[in-house]
């Protein structure tokens, strides 16, 4: 009976801890919709909430999907908006892109104001990512999910066959074209 | 112990690149440290650098190598702007977007400064000519940088290119900096 007792206590704290454990590492997600040469990158935390134009170069297009980001500094960029190394999150090593089973290990979300401050990386204006990248802690760690999506417009839908089918007989037979 | 022949071919390659310097100026040029050394084969030949445990921290070890050699280059070691030149072939083949932004912006005033060495550096190695033009043409027009410049450097620069280089890289580069991917 005591060493059941004992038994249940500790399987008690050990549920306890991994669960604090696991509320003490935050994760955060960066969406970035693309359509047509623009996107727009969002992110909520805490009083954060930012919707923001993002761009990237048109030759180098990271696919679609999911990845690990991590808030990070670019140690070869001295222009970081707080004066030290420039702000950045990096999107981890192999991320495909162009569709062709090509990947690289260099992409990053940074600062930027146009398509001409990307290799590939997206970029948007650095005090949003500022703000974004001051939000996320710990830094130096996998706890972000990018989710990358390409925004597809429906426009109207095919005419069925009875839609059709229906104006012919109205007309009394096929049109002659 | 067992060390796969590929480590062995790595460490010998990266050995030679300690000891090796580029003969016009043998007696100025320090010699690579060899973790350095290393680590840019092992880049080069697509593995994971051995001297970091994680991505994210190889992924800082390209940084500090490109800042390392960028400031020693800078600083006129001849064969530190070599092994500069080498790591940004590296980034336009494996389109390490952080990388080539940082040459884009950083290689045309280490071109300004000293346009001999570097040309130097290019007729002895050929091969890194196309990446490195490549890398000088992105200066213009990126990051906000006016795109105007390319004539006038292209003006000023191309009979020394010219001169510097044999005929055929000396064409292609400034068609490279003349014409921008």
């Amino acid at each position: 009976m005591g060493k059941n007792n004992h038994c249940r206590i500790a399987g008690r704290r050990l549920i306890m801890t991994a669960y604090f454990r696991w509320n003490d590492i935050m994760s955060y997600t960066i969406n970035v919709v693309r359509s047509n040469g623009t996107g727009t990158l969002t992110f909520k935390s805490g009083t954060v909430n930012i919707s923001e134009t993002c761009w990237w170069d048109q030759d180098v297009v990271i696919d679609a999907g999911t990845y690990t980001g991590y808030a990070t500094r670019m140690a070869n960029k001295d222009d970081g908006t707080d004066g030290g190394k420039r702000e950045g999150i990096w999107l981890g090593k192999g991320v495909p892109y162009n569709g062709d089973g090509s990947t690289a290990n260099g992409f990053f979300i940074h600062k930027g104001t146009g398509p001409s401050w990307s290799d590939g990386c997206i970029v948007l204006s650095g005090s949003k990512v500022y703000e974004m990248w001051s939000e996320i802690t710990p830094k130096e760690t996998g706890n972000i999910s990018v989710v990358i999506k390409d925004e597809t417009v429906r426009r109207g839908r095919p005419r069925d066959w009875d839609c059709t089918r229906g104006m012919h007989s109205l007309w009394g037979g096929m049109p002659s074209f | 112990m067992r060390v796969s022949p590929l480590k062995n071919a790595t460490i010998a390659i990266a050995v030679c690149m300690t000891v090796s310097a580029p003969s016009a100026q043998a007696q100025d040029a320090v010699p690579i440290d060899a973790g350095d050394a290393l680590e840019l084969v092992e880049m080069l030949i697509g593995q994971d650098p051995s001297r970091y445990a994680t991505p994210l921290a190889a992924m800082h070890g390209r940084a500090e190598l490109y800042t390392k050699y960028r400031d020693l280059a800078q600083q006129g070691d001849p064969m530190a702007q070599r092994v500069w030149l080498l790591l940004g072939d590296y980034a336009v083949q494996s389109v390490d977007a952080s990388l080539m932004q940082s040459y884009a912006a950083d290689l045309l005033p280490a071109y300004a400064q000293d346009p001999k060495a570097l040309l130097a550096a290019l007729k002895d190695a050929p091969w890194l000519a196309p990446s490195t033009c490549r890398l000088l043409s992105a200066h213009f027009g990126s990051e906000d940088r006016p795109e105007e410049g390319r004539i006038g450097f292209l003006e000023s620069e191309r009979d020394r290119i010219a001169g510097a280089l044999p005929a055929r890289i000396a064409q292609a580069c400034l068609q490279a900096i003349e014409n921008p991917e």
